[in-house]
């Protein structure tokens, strides 16, 4: 167990340089183009002295490293500065939206898991055969269909045509959990199938890779287990790792797919504001989401290496690396 | 929308070469060969079609003419809100997406894997330097960070280019790079270092020709990766702004009239999902057959 801290110490200190230089660059991209931003929020009716106030109030006459560390500072205290458009304090616009983002997320993850791993299993129980093939035909299909389009034919279909869930009016989580779920089913929906596409393959072919490839099985099956048992407890149990490590480095693209889903559904999580405030160039709002999206990757890697080290037999009695 | 991680050396490459080839490539094909030639007639379609067969203009259109059905008027596919033709548009539309697709992941590839051989063949800061890099580029959702660099640098094709190649660069740097630690210290590498060739001798000439051809195993994927998120970035309104078409803002105007003309979506949808679908298809056979 002391030697899972230490690896797990020891990643968290390499995350470190890695998220203050993710952030750096954000900084340095929405920030590069200096002289134009009083200019482009205050529109054509900017004149010397209002473009100086503007600079002077956002900070803008100091230098660019200056003014990176001096954000890196506020951010450690909570503090991400005003959006240029709304006035509103960053810190508090994000604190609002990311439970929805949050939540659709999770609702994406967890629908993909729970078709994918009864999919893969299926598949690699007979491989090339009818569960195969069809599972494979739908993979296809999820990793061709981009969001964007699947999303307005699932509202086509399920809430314009079919009518069985509503298209708008979004009811926060707290507040009533059936018709908050009947409004994110289809994001979720949305987002999700993408990653099933993913997920099933991955998990598929490791458990075909074991099946084939190691002895266990053919000593679990010299045992006399059935085919199941052998499938779901041994095979399943250690192709879970290779699937961990697939969740956790997905996290990013999940993020980059929930601005796509949010922009489509007109829902106001992190990823519909991300999108907007970089068309307005609202920089101080979209490096604080930049922050944020990279500390949840850095997270939610982390949170992998330790899901991985927990799950690992060798490491939880001492006897590994 | 993840980039393929790993490369596979192209052990059958040479067969292709010499006079096995042909049973190769004649043999049993249908699965490369149908989706192939679908991506062809896409590509001949987008770029020549909408002068080969005179088809109505694809913007300009008369409101007279707005939202007609299948067929009308001579509009194959029917027409958008403004009036213009539906199937002109996702035709030009789609030059575009093939523009950016194949441009951004050639660059990729070629600015890639010379940073990544450099990287590996010296070793040193400059490895250090792009392993870190990176890393901070894992840390960063590619669509995000395409997002914003298109966005800042302002919408245009050229500009989504730019963006696209940042994001296909890093994943064609580590393969190469991998690639060449795998590859510098083989007997025919050292023998060439012996008798005292130069080291540009020996990137150029013996290591770069060995790691590129399993970089091209999953060319097709990358070209779809970036296809998609092309047609993302349109979408959000990073991309190609209207009039010009694209079929990301094809799109995103169809979804203003989805209750009433859902055709404005289906139609650039679909041109999409079938030109991706295929490129995915030819990258599977390309991968199963080349790879390993």
């Amino acid at each position: 167990m002391n030697q899972a801290l230490q690896i797990i110490w020891r990643r968290a200190i390499h995350l470190v340089p890695v998220a203050l230089a993710a952030t750096f660059v954000s900084f340095l991209l929405v920030n590069l183009q200096q002289g134009n931003t009083a200019l482009a929020v205050l529109g054509t009716s900017a004149t010397p002295e209002s473009i100086h106030q503007f600079d002077l109030k956002y900070g803008l006459n100091h230098s660019l490293l200056y003014r990176y560390f001096s954000w890196l500072w506020q951010a450690l205290h909570g503090h991400l500065g005003y959006s240029y458009q709304t006035q509103q304090s960053v810190a508090s616009e994000i604190v609002q939206r990311f439970p929805v983002t949050l939540e659709l997320i999770c609702l994406g993850i967890f629908l993909a898991v729970i078709t994918a791993v009864p999919a893969s299993i299926l598949a690699a129980r007979r491989p090339m055969k009818a569960a195969d093939w069809m599972g494979r035909g739908v993979a296809m299909v999820g990793f061709s269909m981009p969001g964007f389009v699947l999303g307005p034919l699932l509202l086509l279909v399920f809430a314009v045509k079919l009518k069985i869930v509503p298209s708008v009016g979004f009811v926060p989580i707290t507040q009533n959990l059936w018709q908050n779920l009947r409004i994110m089913i289809l994001p979720g929906v949305a987002l999700g199938f993408a990653f099933f596409a993913t997920y099933s393959r991955i998990l598929r072919g490791d458990m075909v890779d074991q099946l084939y490839g190691e002895e266990y099985v053919l000593t679990a099956r010299s045992k006399g287990l059935s085919e199941w048992r052998v499938l779901i407890r041994h095979v399943f149990k250690n192709s879970l790792f290779s699937f961990i490590t697939v969740l956790g480095t997905n996290v990013g693209v999940l993020i980059g797919g929930a601005v796509v889903t949010e922009t489509v559904f007109n829902l106001a999580g992190m990823g519909g504001l991300l999108n907007s405030s970089v068309q307005q160039k609202d920089s101080p709002v979209v490096q604080g989401l930049v922050g944020v999206i990279c500390l949840s990757v850095v997270v939610a890697n982390l949170l992998t290496d330790i899901a991985y080290l927990l799950l690992d037999p060798r490491v939880r009695y001492g006897s590994a690396h | 929308m993840a980039l393929p991680t790993e490369a596979v050396p192209l052990r059958r490459f040479g067969a292709l070469l010499d006079g096995r080839a042909r049973s190769i490539r004649l043999k049993g094909n249908l699965a490369m060969m149908i989706p192939l030639g679908i991506l062809l007639l896409m590509v001949l379609a987008c770029f020549f079609g909408p002068a080969l067969f005179h088809l109505p203009a694809y913007q300009d259109g008369n409101l007279a003419n707005a939202n007609l059905g299948l067929g009308q008027q001579g509009h194959l596919l029917g027409t958008d809100p403004l009036g213009n033709d539906l199937l002109s548009r996702s035709l030009v539309g789609g030059r575009v997406s093939i523009e950016v697709g194949l441009g951004a992941t050639l660059a990729g590839v070629l600015i890639g894997s010379n940073l990544g051989m450099l990287a590996g063949y010296f070793g040193g800061a400059l490895d250090t330097a792009l392993m870190r890099l990176i890393d901070v580029q894992l840390a960063f959702p590619a669509l995000i960070l395409a997002l914003i660099i298109a966005e800042y640098l302002g919408p245009s094709e050229f500009h989504e280019g730019i963006a696209l190649t940042v994001l296909s660069v890093p994943n064609y740097a580590r393969l190469s790079r991998a690639g060449t630690l795998r590859i510098r210290e083989r007997e025919f590498v050292v023998a060439t270092r012996i008798m005292g060739a130069r080291r540009r001798h020996i990137t150029l000439r013996h290591i770069y020709p060995n790691i590129v051809p399993s970089l091209i195993t999953i060319f097709p994927i990358t070209v779809s990766v970036v296809m998609l998120v092309e047609a993302t970035l349109s979408f959000l309104g990073a991309g190609i702004r209207p009039p010009a078409p694209s079929w990301g803002n094809m799109v995103y105007a169809g979804t203003q009239y989805l209750e009433t003309a859902p055709i404005n979506v289906i139609v650039p949808g679909a041109f999409l999902f079938v030109t991706v679908c295929c490129l995915n298809l030819v990258g599977e056979q390309v991968r199963a057959r080349f790879g390993r």
